[in-house]
Order: C-alpha cells, then sequence, then structure tokens
C-alpha cells in the first residue's frame, strides 16, 4: 500500500511538496490540530463552574467561543461582512445551532418526562391502596429493598435525577462536549434503568426455598410444641340452645317495622315487645299447635266428626290460656296418646317413629357431624405434631453429631496436610502425630456409624 | 443564465447585508433565550431542593410550573433555531455562488492553477465549510449528508466532489479525488477532471467507478445515526494525498468540526494498519465492495 503512495508520490499525486520543502504555509503534519479551529470544543473551563445540563452558549462567553459572531454583531451595518470572514462566521454558527437544536431535544425530553410522571403518579395513587393490601407472606430484607427502590424512583421528578446524575459523572471534566456526551449517557443510563428493572427472581426464588432447608433450630421446636399445647387446649364451642324460630323472629320484625313506619317518632332499633304480643295475638288464630302426627290424626277426626268427648277439650283450654306453654303441651299430648294407643294394643311401639325432640333438627345434625369432624382432626393434628416434635429432636440430636463430625474432618484435613507436608520434608513422623491421625480418624468413624444408625428424618439426613 | 460576475457580486452582496442584519436579530435572540434558561434553571434548582417530596400538590405544581418553562424555552429555542438557519442559508448561498463562477470561469478556460500546497489548504477548507445538516427533532439525516448514501437514481452535478476509481497505469487502478465536469446521460457516464491540476487529465466513467462525496456534515450530537460507526470499513482521502484508500474508522467525530480517526489499510505496519489519521467527514465515504480493490 505504501509503495503505491510511494509511487504516486513520484507521479505527483502525493501532494506533500510543501511538506518536503517545509513550508511553514502549508498544512503541517494534522491540520486538525489547532483548537481554535474547532468551535465544539470549547474549553474554558472558569465561567462553567456550575455544569449547565442545558446546552447554550452563554453571552457572556461570546468572546470567548464566537469571537467572529460577536465582532460582526458589536458592528454597524455600514461595515460590512468581509468574505474572508465567512468561513469562521459559518462554523461559529453552526455549533450555535448544534446547540440550540440540542437545546429544542432537552426541553422536550423534559416535557414529556413530567408528563409521563404526571400520568405514572395519577396511576399509582389508584392502585396505591391495592399495593399496601398485597399480602407478603414472608418477608425478605431484598424484597423490602428494592421496592422501596422502586417507588423512590417513580416519586422523584426525573429532573434532578438527570442533574446530578450528568454532575456526577462529569465530575472535574470541563470539555464542553464532553460533558454534552455524559448527559447523553445519563439518558441512557436513565433509560436502560426504566427499561430493565434489575432481576432478582433467583434470589427471591432461594430466599423463599431457603427456611425448608434451613437446619432445625430449638426455635422451631418450641414452636411445634406451643402448636401442640394450643390445639390440645382448645375445646369445642358448646351447642347453644334452640332459639326462636325464623319465621317467628322475622314475623316480629315486620310488625316492628311496620309500627315505626306508622309512627316515625319511635327508634327503629327496638323490637317493642307489643309487636311481640300483638303477633303472638293474631297467631292464635290461625296457629296450628297440633305437632305429632297422632295427634294430628286425632284432631282432624274430632274436627270432622264435631265431636267432644275426649280429654281434649281440656287441653284445647290449656293451650288457649297458656300459650306460651303451648307447644310442651302439645308435645306431652302428643306423648300420652302414644302412651295410651300402645297399653290399648292398637298400636306396636316398634312401628312408631322414635319421639323427637323439636330441637334435634338438621342442623343440630350437622354441628354434631362437624364436631365430631373437628374433633377427629384436632387428633390427628395433635398426632402430627407430636410425631414432627419427636422428629425434630431426633434432627437436632443429628445435627449436633454432624457438627461435631464436620469438626473432625477439619481436624483430619489438617493433619493430612501436615504429614503431606512434612514427607515433602522428608521430616519423620512423630508417634504422637500419628496417635492423633487415629484417634481422628477412629472419631470420624464413630461418629458416622452414630449418625447412620440413626432413622432418616429430614432434608439434612444425608 | 450566464452569471457575470457583475451579478455575482451583487448578489453576494446582497447576501452578506441579509447575513449582518440576521445576526443582530440571533445575538437579539440568544439574550432572550438566556433569560429563559435562566429562569428554568433557578425552576429546576426549587424543584430539587426542597428536602421532602411528599407534598406531592406543591411538587406536581411545582412540575406544572417547570413545564410551562420549559414548553416557553422550547419555543425561544426554535426562534433561534430558524434565525441561524437562516444565516446558515446566506452563507451557503454566498458559497454556491461563487461555486459557479468557478465552474463557469473553468468552461471559459481560464483555469487557475494552485500548487500543490494551496490544493491542499483548499480541501482542508471545503472539508470544513461543507454546510452542516442539523436535523430538526424526529428527521432523518438526508441522502449525501454524512454516510448516508445518495438515492439510487442520484445524478452528480457539475462541480460536485466525487471519488472516481481510474486506471492509473497498465495494470493499476486508483480511486482519486475528482470533481465532475458533466453527466453524459446517453452512454450513463461521467465526465470528470483530477481534482489535482497537475494531472492535467480528464475522465469518462462509468457511473459504476463515480461515488459522490457527502455534501452536507452530519452533526455527530444531533445525527449520530448520519455517521459510520467504529469499526465500519471504509475509503478515506489518505492525508496530504489526493487518493482515497480502504481504512478502518477508529474513532467517531466529537463535534461537527471534528474530522474521523481512521486507520488505513497498510501491510508495511505490523498489524496491517497504518496509525490513526484525521480525516474529514466530506472524504470518507462508503467502499465499493469489489471495485475499491486496487489490483
Amino acid at each position: 500500500m505504501l509503495g503505491k503512495r510511494m509511487h504516486h508520490n513520484s507521479k505527483g499525486r502525493l501532494a506533500s511538496k510543501g511538506h518536503d520543502n517545509g513550508k511553514p504555509s502549508s498544512p503541517g503534519i494534522s491540520p486538525y490540530n489547532k483548537p481554535a479551529k474547532i468551535p465544539g470544543a470549547i474549553s474554558a473551563g472558569k465561567t462553567k463552574v456550575e455544569l449547565c445540563p442545558i446546552p447554550y452558549i452563554k453571552i457572556q462567553d461570546n468572546a470567548v467561543h464566537l469571537p467572529r459572531f460577536t465582532a460582526i454583531a458589536a458592528r454597524s451595518a455600514d461595515e460590512p461582512i468581509g468574505m474572508d470572514e465567512l468561513d469562521s462566521l459559518q462554523l461559529e454558527l453552526e455549533s450555535l445551532l448544534g446547540n440550540t437544536a440540542l437545546r429544542i431535544r432537552y426541553f422536550q425530553a423534559e416535557i414529556e418526562s413530567i408528563d409521563t410522571n404526571e400520568s405514572k403518579r395519577e396511576k399509582k395513587g389508584k392502585a396505591a391502596g391495592k399495593q399496601l393490601q398485597y399480602p407478603v407472606k414472608r418477608k425478605f430484607p431484598d424484597d423490602k429493598l428494592v421496592k422501596t427502590n422502586s417507588t423512590k424512583l417513580s416519586n422523584q421528578p426525573k429532573v434532578p435525577k438527570f442533574k446530578n446524575l450528568s454532575n456526577a459523572s462529569s465530575g472535574g471534566s470541563h470539555n464542553y462536549s464532553n460533558d454534552i456526551a455524559n448527559s447523553d449517557n445519563s439518558v441512557k443510563l436513565e433509560l436502560s434503568q426504566f427499561a430493565l428493572p434489575k432481576n432478582n427472581i433467583p434470589y427471591k426464588f432461594w430466599s423463599s426455598v431457603d427456611p425448608y432447608c434451613a437446619p432445625v433450630t430449638l426455635d422451631d421446636i418450641k414452636f411445634l410444641e406451643s402448636l401442640l399445647a394450643q390445639s390440645s387446649n382448645t375445646t369445642l364451642p358448646p351447642i347453644p340452645p334452640l332459639g326462636r324460630h325464623y319465621s317467628e323472629v322475622w314475623a316480629d320484625e315486620h310488625l316492628a317495622e311496620d309500627q315505626n313506619a306508622s309512627n316515625p317518632n319511635k327508634q327503629k332499633s327496638s323490637m317493642s315487645p307489643e309487636a311481640s304480643s300483638i303477633r303472638k295475638k293474631l297467631d292464635k288464630t290461625n296457629e296450628n299447635m297440633i305437632t305429632g302426627p297422632l295427634t294430628q290424626r286425632l284432631v282432624s277426626a274430632l274436627m270432622e266428626e264435631n265431636l267432644m268427648n275426649y280429654e281434649v277439650p281440656d287441653i284445647k283450654v290449656k293451650q288457649t290460656t297458656n300459650t306460651k306453654s303451648s307447644y310442651k303441651n302439645s308435645l306431652t299430648l302428643e306423648k300420652c296418646l302414644r302412651k295410651e294407643l300402645v297399653e290399648q294394643g292398637i298400636l306396636d311401639p316398634e312401628d312408631l317413629p322414635p319421639l323427637t325432640n323439636p330441637a334435634d333438627d338438621e342442623i343440630l345434625a350437622e354441628i354434631k357431624k362437624c364436631q365430631t369432624e373437628l374433633t377427629a382432626v384436632k387428633k390427628d393434628n395433635c398426632r402430627n405434631l407430636k410425631h414432627l416434635i419427636g422428629l425434630c429432636k431426633q434432627e437436632m440430636i443429628r445435627l449436633n453429631l454432624k457438627k461435631q463430625l464436620d469438626q473432625v474432618d477439619m481436624e483430619c484435613i489438617d493433619i493430612y496436610k501436615k504429614m503431606v507436608a512434612a514427607k515433602q520434608k522428608k521430616r519423620p513422623i512423630t508417634k504422637k502425630e500419628k496417635e492423633d491421625a487415629w484417634r481422628a480418624i477412629n472419631e470420624q468413624i464413630r461418629l458416622n456409624k452414630e449418625i447412620n444408625a440413626l432413622p432418616i428424618t429430614g432434608p439434612n439426613s444425608s | 443564465m450566464p452569471l457575470t460576475a457583475d451579478v455575482a457580486a451583487q448578489q453576494v452582496q446582497e447576501r452578506l447585508r441579509s447575513l449582518h442584519r440576521l445576526i443582530y436579530d440571533i445575538e437579539a435572540e440568544r439574550a432572550r433565550n438566556e433569560q429563559c434558561i435562566d429562569s428554568i434553571l433557578r425552576a429546576e434548582k426549587a424543584v430539587e431542593s426542597p428536602p421532602s417530596n411528599e407534598d406531592s400538590s406543591s411538587s406536581s405544581q411545582q412540575q406544572m410550573q417547570l413545564k410551562n418553562l420549559y414548553k416557553s424555552g422550547l419555543s425561544a429555542a426554535e426562534q433561534e433555531e430558524s434565525l441561524l438557519r437562516k444565516a446558515l442559508s446566506r452563507i451557503y448561498e454566498i458559497r454556491s455562488i461563487k461555486n459557479e463562477r468557478r465552474i463557469q470561469a473553468r468552461y471559459a478556460g481560464n483555469k487557475e492553477t494552485i500548487g500543490c500546497g494551496a490544493l491542499m489548504k483548499m480541501l482542508l477548507s471545503a472539508a470544513q465549510t461543507l454546510p452542516l445538516h442539523v436535523g430538526r427533532v424526529g428527521e432523518r439525516a438526508p441522502p449525501l449528508c454524512g454516510a448516508v448514501p445518495p438515492d439510487s437514481g442520484h445524478v452528480a452535478k457539475a462541480g460536485d466532489a466525487v471519488a472516481a476509481l481510474v486506471r492509473v497505469s497498465e495494470k493499476e487502478e486508483n480511486w482519486i479525488l475528482a470533481e465532475v465536469v458533466s453527466w453524459m446521460p446517453a452512454q450513463g457516464k461521467y465526465e470528470v477532471d483530477d481534482i489535482d491540476e497537475e494531472q492535467k487529465n480528464r475522465h469518462i466513467l462509468s457511473k459504476r467507478r463515480v461515488v459522490p462525496l457527502p455534501l452536507m456534515r452530519a452533526d455527530p450530537r444531533v445525527d449520530e445515526h448520519a455517521l459510520f460507526p467504529k469499526g465500519a470499513v471504509v475509503m478515506a482521502l489518505y492525508p496530504q494525498t489526493t487518493c482515497f484508500y480502504r481504512a478502518v474508522v477508529n474513532r467517531l467525530p466529537a463535534n461537527a468540526a471534528d474530522p474521523y480517526e481512521v486507520l488505513f489499510e497498510d501491510s508495511s505496519y505490523a498489524d496491517g494498519y497504518s496509525p490513526p489519521e484525521r480525516v474529514a467527514q466530506r472524504y470518507v465515504i462508503a467502499i465499493k465492495e469489489g471495485k475499491g480493490r486496487a489490483t
């Protein structure tokens, strides 16, 4: 290649005559080494102690960065611009234009970032409630850290951050173009921070798995024991007595509402005793007090024939006089009838369905069923807990042994190293050293055997 | 229409006067811009200074205030930009008028002979005063700006600088710096003049053997995409010569007036590359594969 160039030189292609002659007028070794000719690389650091994020050339720096422009601007219009001034003026104007173009971009980016910040804040406001309620089962320190970081990032307005970064990164350098490049970099940095959140999923995963693989501690056993005490101490809640039937309650409520509607002064919450009494009066007329199947048959038979020869009228009188005990009475009537019929030999006691208590409804059955289930679960839990505690205790023993074994292992390795060193140095191994070694090895074997003899328990059983 | 010397001088004077007026305007506009920037800097500090930004209502208010300031700064900067563009276009007009005159003078036959040193100086100044393209936001650099290739149908005008692959000897071809004399559409060939007057050679070359040089510089701070990336293989004018050779871009220009730093392929060096050389944007062009290699 160079040969070719030399060839051209001989032909006159290589225009280095001036260079050969050493004429100072010819362009020197490199024409670009004149910093004054390069207007973009403004290196005046004195006036720019405080780095400005906005690209512009201060008017007070005119003389430094834009000498030709300043001179022309200061001249009157009578004094025209010379053709020889055009080149440097062009470069100065171009550097101004470049600055202005960058400034426009800066402003647009800032406006955009404010806009996006604004919309983000709005979104955040909506989502804040949800985020707070987000259930965090296990709190890991790094997890928290990330959260606070991210909130900081989004809370902070971008502007100061931009500045801080560019200030910090440009540090002592006062080179203008450097400055610009740095601020550009900081924009990129910022963007990348937003686009690529730190990937900490592996850490999260391992810290979530860690508790399952960690060695058992005394605290774990204590926790299990407290659980056991809790579950064996608790007794099932007693079944409350049967309350009033819902239809009665509702009817009372309806009446109370009606009353309240007609009498607005009355407080709504208080269920008036009048209401229930009114309802009961109403009930008397249509309520069927006859409960059992036998009583029903009897009453229907009597009603058809309009006969009142039996004791029934007595009972009926009772019923009307004492409404509160009507339920019980009807029950006793049913019992009496049943007894009478069986005694007379009309009915066989085995044919009859078992006498049921009115409180013995399906709800009670369900409660009882649940209670039996609960007790079974409780028993199972207690058994499992006891089993776990036993395993933990065993595991503790194993861990202790393991610790010892680890120590002995280390000892063995130390001794081995010593022996190798001794062999290399051709130093005879003392009897004491040999004894120590044997003791350590025997201890190792003993501990290993002990550990292997233990039943396998947990993840550390290997 | 022939451009006589008088007319040309008149046109140039007119543009110079307009340019002078524009410079006054620019100076006034810059003062206005500086005021805007000052108030923005103050507002930015105010936003920065409060120790807690929990008071979101006041901080958002500040943000809105800042946004308005940015908007006014933006419009002021746009105003300044348009004035600067106008002023620069006056300068470019003056240059094209002068170029026109030069071409006409050459047609007329009175070709001023310039020495080698002067030629090198001229080439350098031509590279430095090549119009600068400063793209508006979202605007792509146009063809023949920096590294952007020309349109497929592009035809270089008379007077345009090109790299031309010419046969310099029996079995040697070289990419030389040349100037278009004319385009012959019938043959699809260019008539080019060697830039080096001493050669006194006129070449007729097919379009494939002519690569137009960039007509505009790209501002690396604004249009970095319009520059060759680091490591790109290019053809670059070897300093102090008028020949293009294969080179690798070593460093991009830092600013609009800065040249590239390239490493020329040179088997006389141990690693096959010359030490870094500085070559202006105008003289760094895309390589024509297969043609760039001298036999």
